[in-house]
Parts: C-alpha cells; sequence; structure tokens
C-alpha cells in the first residue's frame, strides 16, 4: 500500500483525536511557560513523557508480555528486543556519564532486590502488564491496563504507610539501625514496616556500580564505557542472548537450516542463528535505542535547566512558584531527571490520601525522600501523564486504539496483580523500568538482582496461569 | 500515516530543539560545556520555613 494510501486509511477521528492531544500540549507548556519560566523544567518532563509514551507503543514494551511469550509458548522475540534495547540504552548511557550529566543514582544492592523483583514478577504476569506496559496499554484504550495502574498506585501508597501491627514484624536490628539514623522528628521512623526496612535495612547495604567496582568512577570515560556498559550490560547480556538462543531459538533455526540442505551445524551457523534471533526483534530494539536517546536527552534537559534556576531538585523551584504544600522535609520533591514510572503513581494517590486526612509526611518514602506535590505541578506526573498522552496518539496513528472495558475476572487479575507490583515496587525501590531497566543500563549491579528475581517471579506467574486457565476450562468442558 | 507521523516528528522536533536550545545556554554560560571546569550547584536550597513547619507539626504531636 503506498503512503497516500495508508494516511487515507486512518480513521479521520482518530487523526483529529491525535492532532487535539499534541495541540492541547503545545498550548499547555507554552501557556505555562507565559505564566513562569520554572515551567518549562516542567515541560521537559511533559514532552519527554510523551516521546517515552510513543516509543513504548511502538515498541510494545511489555515485560509482562515479553515472559509470557517466552515461557508460555516459546517465543523469545520481546524478550531478546528488550535485552538490546539496555544494551543500546545503556550505550547512550555511558556518553551521558562520561560527560558528568547524569542524572542517575546506584541502589542500594543487596538480597532485597531478589524479592522485590520476585513478587514484581508474580503480579505482573498475574495482571497481564507490567509498570510500563499498563501504561502504554492504558493510551491505547485498555481499562484494564488502568486498573493495573491505579492499582500498582494505591497499593504503593498504603505500603509505605502501614505500621500498626506491622511493626511487629520489623527485626530489632532495624529498628536500632533506623533510630541511629538521626531522621527529622517529623518523619515517624519507628512506626511503618517500609520506614524501618528502608532506614534500617536498605540504606546500610552497599551502594557501587560496576565502575566502582573496578576502582573507577562513573563519570570517567574507563569506567562508564568498560566498567558500566561493557562489564555491566554488554557482556552479561550477550551471555543472557545465548542463553535464550540455546534454549528457545537454536532448534528452530537450525531445523530449517536443514531443511534448506545444509549438512551439519557448525560454529558459523550457530552464531548466524545468534544474529538472526537478535534482528528478528527490530521493532522493540528500535523502541529501545529511541527510548536510551530520549532518557539521555532528558537528563540534558533537566541538568541544563537545574543549573540555569540554580537548584539541583524541582522543590526549590515549586516553593518559589508560591505551592510548597507537599515537599519533603528536605525541601525536595520526587525529581529523577530520567524515565521513571512508579514514584509519580503513588504520589498521586499519596496527595489524595493526606488531603482526605491520612498524614502521609510523616513516612520515610514521601515525607523524607519525593514529598507529594499538588499532582498539577508535580513534574514527574506531568512526565506519566503524557506518557498515556503519547501511547495514544502513537496508538491512533496506527489504528492500534481501541476502547476495551474489563470484565470481572481479568478486573480481579489487575487489581491483584497490581497490588503484587506495587509491594515490589517499593521493595525493590523501582519497578520493571527504575529498578531494571534503567538500572542495569546504566551498570548498577542491583539492576540484575531485581531482574534475576524478576525472570524467577515471572515463571512462576506464567505457569501458575497456564494451570488456572486449563483448570478452569476443564470444569467448563466438563 | 505517513504524513502524519512525520507532521508529528516536526512538531516534536522544533519543541525538542527549543528546549535543548534552552538547556544548553546556561551550560555554556556556567562553564560546564566549555572544558572551563564550570560547576553545577551543590546546595539544594531549602527555606528555612518549611524546616519550621516540620518542627512545629513534631511539637503538635
Amino acid at each position: 500500500m503506498s503512503a497516500a494510501a495508508e494516511a487515507a486509511a486512518i480513521d479521520p477521528g482518530h487523526k483529529r483525536w491525535a492532532l487535539g492531544i499534541v495541540t492541547a500540549l503545545i498550548l499547555i507548556s507554552a501557556g505555562t511557560y507565559a505564566y513562569h519560566e520554572y515551567y518549562l523544567y516542567l515541560s521537559v518532563y511533559l514532552w519527554f513523557g510523551f516521546i517515552y509514551g510513543m516509543c513504548l507503543q511502538y515498541g510494545r514494551f511489555c515485560f509482562s508480555s515479553a515472559f509470557r511469550d517466552l515461557f508460555a509458548v516459546g517465543v523469545p522475540r520481546m524478550a531478546v528486543g528488550i535485552m538490546i534495547a539496555i544494551a543500546l540504552f545503556g550505550l547512550v548511557g555511558a556518553f551521558v556519564s562520561a560527560t558528568g550529566l547524569s542524572t542517575f543514582h546506584a541502589a542500594p544492592t543487596s538480597v532485597h532486590a531478589v524479592i522485590a523483583g520476585f513478587i514484581f514478577g508474580v503480579g505482573m504476569c498475574f495482571s497481564g502488564g507490567c509498570a510500563s506496559g499498563s501504561m502504554y496499554k492504558t493510551g491505547e484504550g485498555n481499562m484494564n491496563a488502568l486498573l493495573v495502574v491505579l492499582s500498582i498506585s494505591v497499593t504503593q501508597a498504603i505500603f509505605v504507610d502501614v505500621g500498626g501491627w506491622t511493626n511487629a514484624l520489623v527485626p530489632a536490628s532495624w529498628t536500632q539501625s533506623a533510630l541511629g539514623k538521626g531522621l527529622p522528628a517529623s518523619i515517624t521512623v519507628t512506626d511503618g514496616w517500609v520506614d524501618q526496612y528502608l532506614a534500617g535495612y536498605v540504606w546500610d547495604q552497599p551502594v557501587m556500580s560496576f565502575a566502582t567496582l573496578f576502582g573507577w568512577t562513573d563519570k570517567s570515560v574507563l569506567g562508564a564505557f568498560v566498567g558500566n556498559l561493557l562489564v555491566g550490560v554488554a557482556l552479561p547480556g550477550a551471555a543472557l542472548l545465548a542463553v535464550v538462543y540455546a534454549f528457545w531459538s537454536r532448534r528452530g533455526f537450525m531445523r530449517k537450516r536443514v531443511a534448506a540442505g545444509a549438512a551439519r551445524s557448525g560454529w558459523r551457523d550457530e552464531l548466524a542463528g545468534y544474529w538472526a534471533m537478535i534482528v528478528a526483534s527490530k521493532r522493540t530494539a528500535i523502541a529501545g535505542l529511541a527510548l536510551g536517546i530520549a532518557a539521555g536527552l532528558h537528563m540534558y534537559a533537566t541538568q541544563g535547566l537545574r543549573v540555569k534556576f540554580g537548584v539541583r531538585n524541582a522543590g526549590p523551584l515549586l516553593e518559589r512558584m508560591g505551592s510548597d504544600f507537599g515537599l519533603s522535609v528536605n525541601g525536595t520533591v520526587f525529581d529523577p531527571g530520567y524515565w521513571y514510572v512508579t514514584t509519580q503513581e503513588a504520589q498521586w494517590v499519596g496527595w489524595v490520601m493526606h488531603k482526605l486526612g491520612w498524614n502521609q509526611l510523616d513516612n520515610i518514602y514521601f515525607g523524607f525522600n519525593n514529598g507529594i506535590p499538588n499532582p498539577l505541578i508535580n513534574p514527574a506526573d506531568w512526565m506519566s501523564i503524557a506518557l498515556f498522552f503519547g501511547a495514544a496518539v502513537m496508538a491512533l496513528l496506527h489504528r492500534e486504539f481501541k476502547f476495551k472495558t474489563p470484565t470481572l475476572e481479568t478486573a480481579t487479575w489487575a487489581i491483584i496483580g497490581g497490588a503484587l507490583m506495587g509491594i515490589g515496587s517499593r521493595l525493590g525501590l523501582g519497578c520493571n523500568v527504575g529498578a531494571f531497566f534503567v538500572r542495569v543500563s546504566q551498570g548498577d549491579p542491583s539492576g540484575w538482582l531485581f531482574g534475576a528475581g524478576m525472570v524467577g517471579g515471572a515463571y512462576l506467574g506464567v505457569k501458575f496461569f497456564n494451570w488456572w486457565t486449563e483448570r478452569r476450562m476443564a470444569r467448563q468442558f466438563a | 500515516m505517513h504524513n502524519s507521523l512525520w507532521s508529528l516528528f516536526a512538531v516534536l522536533g522544533a519543541v525538542m530543539g527549543f528546549l535543548m536550545g534552552y538547556a544548553t545556554a546556561p551550560m555554556i554560560e556556567s562553564g560546564l560545556m566549555s572544558g572551563q571546569g564550570g560547576k553545577a550547584p551543590t546546595q539544594i536550597e531549602t527555606r528555612k520555613a518549611i524546616e519550621q513547619y516540620y518542627k512545629d507539626l513534631y511539637k503538635e504531636e
């Protein structure tokens, strides 16, 4: 079909919606900039969020689908695409780190990341979409995915502030260690399981990158390219792809070779098979490259504006604009400067709960680290809302937008899976994006630990779902 | 569809160009991109009143 014919094939209504969304975002950016220059900081999040949404929708970037395809039907294409996307993002990240403009901070590394990843992995298979996948699917009009997003958001906001009987489950050593951190009095560190988990356990774990393990800094060329990219991303990534090739791709490729008349398989055939597996994931890989470039530029633009406005966090900007409600005790708000998903989702609900009378500023997650600013001027919220719109515009232009309402059964699984992902996210300090995709690509070993747990959890989740489906079908046809 | 996509990319290119240009100017002015050893701000600004607000919260309890 020619380009003109394809253009004609777009539903005019869809085209109008796409145009309307883009126009509205331009007007918001221009209007707020005219009102105050500081809003440009939020517009950076908005437009990069829009691009992230476009990339996710184009690449069908869903970890849940990737593992379901791999473990349930033996199709590795999306899993391979995600691995390639991580490597390409890592390449861009290495450039950004080496120029000293990275806003990335490594997370504490310990077994907690594996456990968190496991819970998250089970949850994403139950719900049928990971944190990022559920966002772009919401943009495509899938209301089941919106339920997943809501479930993740609510669960996180509740989980980070639950105290009471859960305090009895906290080891005494965590409580003592948390008390020793000297946190501000407004943070009730001994009341809340997550507070004591964070201050009493997670903060005591080592923070490292592959670069620092070799004695380099993340900002050095050797550290960024050899330590974090080559050792931290490329080599383990290539090894993982080799495992995927051996277990899920090799047999089919060799069968085709033999059918085509090849006598026996040599190392050249194996390399050809490995390469064929990689290039089969073109769409996800292109999306990954675009995500990587966008995330790199996002860091750059954020740093530039921080220099211009003389801040290292958006908190003081919000304060200068006259909105000091919801800042953390340090005067900061969640402002990663790159792609992130779950924390801003928790902030939406945390803000609402606080307004309804549930004090959310006395816990570490909101009160000490991230704050709960008004969602209308929360920088990371602008990114997430724009991400929905970016995915929607891409889906509209690809004729893939369709409203889908959940059934009672899919809604139940969405809520259960979303709740597990919410808990896993807070235990692992991030989701499949923040705790895995970004960390691994920036050379943070804790990302691999989260990923290992996530693979295990996804395997269990897929097997459980297969069993559940077969049992249900057997009952229906009995 | 291709025309619509290219139009979208053109709009995004224009917006990105503006944002990146806006971010680059202070980088150059501060010496971060000119090799003159400029430094990004190292202090997070906090207002004393906010710190006091949280102290007062504790007192009320």
